[in-house]
């Protein structure tokens, strides 16, 4: 995968997953639970700025996790409600 | 042994419910074969009938997994099925997934002899061969579904073996992918013997074939977290498959093999570029509508230091997001890809990635 070979280059990455495809081996260490595939980084069903505080949320957890040290593949869990499935 | 009584798992769209959009699909069952059950239905001929199939979105499996799976048993115990078979589902991970997870739960709970069928880089095959169920098969597939017909031969012939109750047997014989589970058998010669054997066809460039197969594996690289924020240049890498307007770089919508950066520069919000989504492996309506659901640039704009050094902030954003759509593809080209854009990151003084994945 391609953060893979970006953590194997030096460089830290935080990877927004969407959460059905967490289980999979994605080779990131550092994983944030995103939200659907269709939109990882937010949900169209909310109201535009809801949409955006969410988006906002996954961001602080992604920067938190590039600055955390991890000896395994973590996942970060942001504040965030998730849309079922 | 009678007409093996078959259960077939699909996912939505083999079973002819829908694409991506329904992905949520909850789980469900009909009796008979449904979509490519049919055919492979009727290249079972006496040997074994499909009386029923379940069905659920990719999705749905995911998030209500130890559910489904428990329903699944309660159905396969009620209908009194001997044999389960999930599949085909050729480079559909999520799908793929599915599969061996079922298969799993049903050969321990049930003691069911399981046949599955993929291509061998599915994220499925992953589990397959932890899991090393003795009675749980996977068939190689070709990527797409125009190898179904192929599959469902093979997988066909398969299914007469179980039906009868016949020994299967190795993974190179039988035409299964290996599950690397090492089985007694008798031989005439020792091992002393074999091994001289070996070691003489090696010496001579002979063929032979090692008895145990030694797998090395790859540990996971782990870079050190970012040390400080406030003086870092951070980029943003999307496989959701936005590209500039037009396609300039000419992604394929699924088995892509190409990557690019595409400008954000001056941008506040994605909306205010144009771009489009190529992308085969999932609805992109939303992500056409709002590309910030695949590159967050909206938000992660406010993160940037307004003034040089600002705490919690990180210096700049890279001026180009990253773009490689990520479907369908064979590791070795993900890899390169990897490879080739990983280079290019460290080349620039990038010290820190989001990388949004779909």
């Amino acid at each position: 995968m391609i953060a893979k070979e970006i953590e194997r280059a030096g460089i830290p990455v935080a990877a927004i997953t969407p959460i059905s495809l967490l289980s999979r081996q994605t080779g990131a260490s550092r994983v944030v639970a995103g939200v659907k595939v269709p939109n990882p980084c937010g949900d169209p069903e909310l109201p535009s700025e809801s949409d955006r505080a969410l988006r906002k949320e996954l961001i602080i957890c992604a920067l938190e996790a590039l600055q955390t040290d991890v000896k395994t593949p973590t996942i970060f869990t942001p504040k965030i409600v998730y849309t079922r499935g | 042994m009678g007409r093996a009584r078959v259960m077939h798992f699909l996912n939505q769209f083999f079973a002819e419910i829908g694409g991506e959009e329904k992905a949520d699909a909850p789980l469900d069952s009909v009796k008979g074969p449904v979509g490519p059950g049919k055919r492979l239905g009727s290249l079972l001929g006496d040997s074994a009938q499909i009386v029923l199939t379940v069905f659920c979105g990719d999705n749905y499996f995911a998030s209500h997994r130890v559910e489904v799976l428990q329903e699944i048993a309660k159905i396969g115990r009620e209908e009194e099925i001997t044999v389960f078979i999930a599949g085909p589902a050729f480079l559909a991970g999520r799908y793929g997934f599915a599969c061996t997870e079922i298969a799993h739960a049903l050969n321990h709970s049930l003691n069911l002899p399981c046949l599955t069928a993929m291509h061998p880089e599915n994220a499925g095959v992953v589990g397959y061969r932890e899991y090393k169920d003795p009675r749980v098969f996977l068939l190689p597939t070709s990527e797409r579904t125009h190898g179904m017909e192929d599959a469902l031969k093979r997988m066909a012939q398969f299914v007469y073996k179980l039906s009868f109750g016949g020994v299967i047997g190795s993974a190179s014989e039988e035409g299964y992918l290996s599950r690397g589970i090492r089985l007694t058998e008798k031989t005439d010669k020792t091992g002393a013997e074999r091994a001289v054997d070996m070691l003489l066809a090696k010496l001579s460039n002979q063929p032979f074939m090692t008895e145990i197969p030694v797998t090395t594996e790859e540990v996971t690289p782990i870079a050190p977290p970012l040390r400080e924020m406030e003086g870092a240049c951070l980029a943003l890498v999307t496989t959701s498959g936005v590209v500039a307007r037009g396609n300039p770089d000419q992604f394929k919508a699924v088995s892509n093999a190409k990557w690019a950066k595409y400008s954000v520069s001056g941008l506040k919000d994605m909306r205010d570029g144009k771009w489009d989504v190529i992308h085969g492996g999932y609805d992109t309506v939303y992500m056409s509508s709002n590309p910030n659901y695949g590159v967050p640039l909206d938000m992660i704009r406010q993160f940037e230091a307004k003034e040089a050094q600002e705490e919690g902030r990180f210096a700049r954003l890279y001026p180009y997001f990253y773009s490689a759509t990520g479907v369908g593809g064979v590791s070795s080209v993900i890899k390169r890809i990897g490879v080739e854009m990983a280079q290019d990151i460290k080349s620039e003084g990038i010290a820190g990635v989001l990388l949004v994945s779909t």
